[in-house]
């Protein structure tokens, strides 16, 4: 578990490289979606973190499960009122989402 | 070209993606999927680039069955910038100031139930239209101290320590050894 922590961390970590990157190369609203990417491996990390630190770690899949609910729902949402941004973030979101998960899947702590 | 138009181009312009995207179509039209492959773009991160170039009017879609096919404005691109920067018309000014007026009002309607200031907006434009509001009670060049300038912002709403340091990061007051002045009448 610790090892997917430090995983989802230098995710994170590179993520926001690419991040100022993109954003020295003047791609802004890319540099943007990149930094939304980034912070869900944050968000998730943070949340494995406190977890395993009450002695829960069997709940964690379930709160992946909810982010997944509410972030395809605001899709959704985006799609209906044609934002193209919001369905950028929203997209960066799932797409980081899902790789957690399928990380997460490995580690046998969701059984 | 009006103003605001101008200004959707160049900030339209103002992104790298957008200008290879243009540049990729003036070798001709493009399926939204071939032009993501050739920039290594996700394709809803193309499609969020290509619906600000069409509200920019820098480029054109057509669906095609299942794809879109873009197209470059030619005539908008060969317009001179001296053109586009050229000052609006009477007539272009005063629509964007009845459009401004208009905007204040709703703001204004929208935040105040009478005097009272029912909430402080988080948008930082409709903000500074409420703070603007409550400094028409505030005397310009008169010097104020905390306890009265506190309580005339505080007329308006319980929370006058924020406003009154939003008037002053917006430069409507300034402070010096306690003492409040509104500098931006």
């Amino acid at each position: 578990m610790e090892e997917f922590i430090e995983a989802l961390k230098a995710e994170n970590a590179a993520l926001n490289l690419r991040a100022a990157e993109l954003r020295d190369q003047n791609k802004a609203d890319e540099a943007v979606f990149t930094t939304v990417r980034a912070n869900v491996y944050d968000i998730c990390a943070t949340v494995c973190r406190a977890h395993l630190k009450n002695g829960t770690p069997s709940a964690i899949g379930g709160i992946f499960a909810r982010f997944q609910d509410e972030w395809s729902a605001a899709l959704e949402s985006a799609k209906t009122r044609d934002n193209a941004r919001k369905i950028c973030i929203e997209e960066e979101k799932l797409e980081a989402l899902a790789d957690v998960r399928a990380r997460f899947a490995l580690t046998g702590c969701g059984k | 070209m009006n103003r605001e138009s101008a200004i959707r181009v160049f900030k339209c312009l103002s992104d790298a993606s957008r200008l290879n995207i243009l540049r990729a179509l003036r070798g001709g039209e493009a399926y939204g999927e071939l032009l993501a492959e050739r920039l290594g773009l996700s394709a809803s991160t193309l499609s969020f680039h290509m619906k600000k170039l069409e509200e920019a009017g820098l480029v054109t879609s057509c669906k095609e069955q299942y794809y879109t096919v873009y197209t470059l404005n030619e005539s908008l691109l060969r317009t001179q910038i001296s053109e586009m920067i050229r000052e609006d018309s009477p007539a272009e000014e005063d629509a964007a100031r009845e459009r401004e007026d208009a905007y204040r009002r709703k703001v204004l309607e929208a935040f105040f139930d009478g005097e009272r200031l029912k909430s402080i907006p988080v948008q930082r434009k409709k903000k500074l239209i409420i703070l603007q509001k409550i400094a028409e009670s505030i005397e310009p060049g008169k010097v104020y101290d905390e306890k009265e300038i506190s309580g005339i912002i505080e007329r308006f709403h319980p929370d006058y320590c924020t406003l009154r340091r939003d008037m002053i990061s917006e430069g409507i007051l300034k402070r010096e050894k306690g003492k409040y002045v509104k500098v931006n009448p």
